[in-house]
């Protein structure tokens, strides 16, 4: 069993054409180089910039508007300030906004050039060889790619009409679905992050699943290697059309290489009559040291609208990586009978920080959601869940349940929960529960009594305390995850 | 507006007798102007408007006004027989309805005017010390009554004194003429071993113009002491009520506190608890009922700075017709204050389609050897229970006024002082309209 499952992914690693593995050796980096060198746009934002940027991707007059109108909106916009964690100011004139991919002479050559803190939790998180390469951003020859999986899954996709390309090529071959969804459910003015997102997105994923078709496969960004480390302002827009069911994977387990120190994705979903969306990530980007210096700001616009009848949308999110993270991937329940579920494991160590949880907006009638939130805080950590619940005035008989529960390690760190509920039907049931506490001493001593040692009785209570989530991951992912827990949490306790 | 309290501040301003209180006043003012009313876009206030005070001129009481509402002076009248009791109509004490005679050994109890004369350098520490604190710098209507201070209880226990009968603060109000504000400020101190039960009531009567209550009321409860506090607020039913009630807790001291909200338009409570030294333990029970296009808003918050404190909150609301309340509680759990025991729970009832509940129960919690939860739940009647009342003869609006009344009536079970308990159930029996059914309405009430 095991060993299939090494197998599929050390498969799923490989890339399948010579220009997927042209672009696979390459890597992005949006460092804070003052040379500028050639295809790197200057730095700093400006109209002149969203055209550029524009223009460089080819895109049609409609898009380039879409994106000035959102500038134009976001140098109106404030820099919110009311999250419950606290960054350097970001200088937003002094970023690059885009960069063409790196050559490959820059990538490093071999394994031995990676940091050994990383490969040493390549090895603790099982992955293969070939994929660590891959993560690191190393160059790979040609010899890698002989077996196109990728190519196969692709056919395999393309048989059934399901669309699943990147964002730029979307736009060149399926403008009309782009411009039909796109920015429905997270408008240009959504909030400041996602209004930059707009103006300035690079790529990112495009997916549509037709009428009544079920996809195949857990869909991953692993299959779509060209467009990994699309990065800092990503952009997915997934389409389940009526009746149909889609599982898509986001991240991954593996500690990215990454020198973008501001992440503004966006990601919307949307779920006509009748269709399912899964959507899991996991996120494991650079937390900075050990004394919390550097390490990644994860400021994400995360939204799914169910609006079909009897739709439903699930997120599933395991974030142990970020200096900073603040996002509240959440469910517009428009349709009637339609369901929004969030399954979260937030795990904080050193100097990290997270902001996270949902919204649930009940709008149509019979809706339905479930809120299971588990945080984790370890070292000088905090760990805030804030949610919204919110039933709409029309919204009959909607029903939510909510537990979000948080696990101390520490006594330097801090957990806080901040849940909202507004209603306004009284026919809305919901319910709310929030504990706080520790790992107890005494589980902690039934543990040791029966020789197993500190480290690993930690790792099975947490794994324990985090299992409702984790079951919900799709199986070769929960496996990964519940190992990336012991390591995020590694040294915390004793 | 600012204008008119600049008018109105300095016509007060001339009357102060204290020269040391001015200038505490003239800060107090200068920060309300500053801050103005607070708005919707502020996170404390997001779904609380105070538009409806914002937009009126609300002049300050006088004695004339007074003794006009006292004609109504059945409604001032102290709720048990035996009590000790200090009455103020619109704001102005009443000393021919109060009665605080044959006091025990050890017990002040005045009305803040006179603690003024008698107790001048007390009555002066305090008010400088609640102007340093960050509410009267931070919260407008802290500020506005801290500005206008004249009235209001000033208690105080000794060491180990008892008050063997309970206290009853009433603040009876009445609007005619002219919209009126009063701003009670209370200053209660328990010095170690201390022991009170204290009933903080305001009624009111529906005049012409709507009247605003704006108190503030500070506990200060020593080691060992004991405290019981009763709130209860009937304020007439165009009225607003902003209240401001701090608690500060020494080591091994107890306070429970019951907080029975019904009246005013608009109302808002906002309840601090401090835990500051080890062994404080703390009790926080509510119940809010509102109707109509009534507005009630709680915010609580228990803050646990030291080790070794256990708190406890109940907090119970029943909405009808196209009302609305707001619940807030938030448990702090302050850095190294290891071993707190803390839990909250908030359940609301809905009984209409109209009526609106935001509720948010928050933790913030610093130090990992703890034990806190909170729960949050809303929902409307159990239409299954609903039945088996029908199926017992019982008619349906009926069934459904015993139900409501069980949920309420709960949360009154934890109130010792029974002739306190009695009259509030029989104010819910009358709500409820379960009252005519008089045996019924006896049975349930026993």
């Amino acid at each position: 069993m095991e060993a299939a499952e090494n197998a599929q992914k050390n498969t799923e690693a490989k890339p399948s054409n010579p220009e997927l593995e042209a672009l696979t050796a390459q890597d992005y980096k949006y460092g804070f180089v003052t040379e500028v060198e050639e295809d790197r746009i200057p730095k700093g934002l400006s109209e002149d910039i969203v055209r550029l940027i524009s223009k460089k991707k080819n895109e049609p007059a409609w898009l380039l508007e879409w994106r000035l109108k959102a500038y134009r909106h976001w140098l109106t916009m404030k820099e919110p300030e009311w999250q419950n964690v606290h960054y350097d100011k970001i200088d937003y004139q002094s970023l690059y906004y885009y960069a063409a991919p790196k050559k490959k002479e820059d990538a490093p050559k071999s394994l031995d050039e990676i940091d050994p803190e990383i490969r040493e939790t390549f090895n603790k998180l099982g992955i293969s060889l070939d994929e660590q390469k891959r993560l690191s951003g190393i160059a790979v020859d040609a010899v890698f790619d002989s077996v196109s999986v990728g190519t196969t899954f692709r056919k395999t996709l393309a048989e059934k009409g399901i669309i699943f390309c990147s964002f730029s090529e979307a736009v060149q071959e399926h403008p009309e679905l782009v411009k039909k969804y796109l920015g429905t459910v997270v408008p240009y003015t959504d909030n400041f992050f996602a209004t930059l997102n707009s103006a300035v997105f690079s790529d990112g994923s495009f997916c549509y699943i037709p009428k009544g078709v079920r996809c195949p496969m857990e869909l991953s960004t692993y299959f779509r290697i060209n467009a990994a480390n699309t990065g800092q302002f990503e952009r997915t827009l997934l389409v389940a059309d009526a009746g149909s069911y889609v599982s898509y994977l986001e991240g991954c387990t593996a500690p990215m290489r990454d020198e973008n120190q501001l992440h503004a994705a966006v990601v919307e979903l949307i779920a006509l009559d009748d269709a399912q969306i899964k959507y899991s990530t996991v996120q494991n980007w650079y937390p900075g040291d050990k004394e919390g210096k550097g390490g990644i700001y994860n400021f994400v616009t995360k939204r799914g609208n169910c609006k079909g009848q009897n739709s439903k949308i699930s997120w599933t999110q395991v974030e142990t990586g970020s200096a900073v993270t603040w996002k509240y991937p959440s469910c517009l329940l428009t349709g009637d009978n339609s369901i929004g579920e969030f399954y979260s494991v937030a795990v904080t160590n050193n100097y990290q920080q997270a902001d996270t949880g949902t919204k649930m907006i009940h709008i149509g009638k019979n809706t339905r959601s479930t809120i299971i939130s588990k945080g984790i805080s370890a070292g000088k950590s905090h760990n805030t869940y804030r949610g919204l619940v919110k039933v709409m005035k029309g919204a009959e008989n909607a029903r939510n349940y909510s537990q979000c529960d948080s696990l101390l390690m520490g006594d330097k760190c801090g957990a806080h929960t901040f849940p909202y509920i507004e209603i306004k039907n009284n026919s809305a049931q919901m319910e709310h529960e929030a504990t706080t506490s520790k790992i107890g001493e005494d589980q902690l001593f039934y543990c040791k009594q029966r020789g197993i040692s500190e480290e690993d009785a930690i790792n099975l209570i947490v794994n324990g305390f985090c299992k409702e989530v984790l079951r919900e991951l799709p199986m070769e992912f929960a496996v990964e995850a519940q190992n990336l827990l012991g390591v995020s949490l590694e040294g915390a306790v004793g | 507006m600012t204008e008119f309290y600049q008018k109105e501040f300095q016509k007060f301003q001339q009357g102060v007798q204290e020269a040391w209180l001015k200038p505490i006043q003239e800060k107090a003012f200068a920060s309300f102007e500053n801050m103005g009313f607070p708005t919707t876009q502020q996170e404390a206030w997001k779904y609380t408007s105070v538009k409806a005070i914002a937009e009126q001129n609300f002049i300050l009481p006088n004695a004339g006004s007074a003794s006009a509402a006292s004609q109504n002076h059945d409604q001032a009248q102290a709720l048990l027989e035996n009590s000790f009791a200090l009455v103020f109509i619109n704001g102005i004490f009443q000393p021919q309805l109060s009665r605080c005679n044959d006091l025990p050994a050890g017990v002040t109890i005045l009305p803040l005017s006179q603690a003024m004369i008698q107790d001048e350098k007390a009555v002066q520490q305090a008010f400088v010390k609640s102007s340093e604190n960050k509410d009267a710098q931070e919260k407008a209507f802290v500020a506005w009554n801290q500005a206008f201070a004249q009235e209001g209880a000033w208690i105080h226990l000794k060491k180990n004194a008892l008050l063997d009968r309970p206290l009853e603060l009433i603040y009876f109000s009445l609007s005619n003429g002219h919209a009126q504000v009063a701003h009670p400020r209370n200053f209660i101190v328990l010095e170690s071993g201390a022991k009170l039960q204290v009933i903080e009531s305001y009624r009111g009567m529906a005049g012409e113009n709507a009247y605003l209550n704006n108190s503030v009321t500070d506990f200060h409860v020593g080691e060992n002491a004991q405290l019981k506090h009763y709130r209860v607020q009937e304020e007439a039913a165009n009225a607003f009520h902003i209240a401001s009630l701090n608690i500060v807790q020494e080591r091994h001291s107890q306070v429970e506190s019951h907080n029975i909200a019904l009246g005013a338009a608009m109302a808002r409570l906002e309840l601090e608890a401090r835990l500051q030294a080890s062994g404080a333990d703390c009790s926080l029970h509510g119940l809010y009922f509102t109707r109509d296009q009534q507005h009630i808003d709680n915010q609580t918050s228990i803050d646990h700075a030291v080790p070794h404190c256990t708190s406890r909150e109940f907090y119970k609301g029943i909405l009808d017709d196209a009302s609305q309340a707001v619940f807030n509680g938030r448990i702090l759990v302050r850095p190294d204050a290891q071993k707190t025991v803390s839990e909250l729970s908030n359940r609301n009832l809905l009984l209409s389609k109209k009526a609106v509940i935001n509720t948010k129960p928050l933790l913030e919690i610093f130090a990992d050897d703890v034990k806190c939860a909170h729960g949050a739940t809303t929902g409307r009647l159990d239409e299954s229970q609903v039945f088996y009342l029908r199926s017992r003869g019982i008619d349906p609006q009926w069934a459904r006024n015993l139900l409501t009344y069980a949920f309420a009536a709960e949360s009154l079970e934890s109130i010792e002082l029974t002739v306190l308990q009695e009259k509030l159930k029989q104010v819910l029996l009358e709500r409820l309209n379960l009252k005519e059914s008089a045996l019924l309405g006896e049975s349930l009430a026993q």
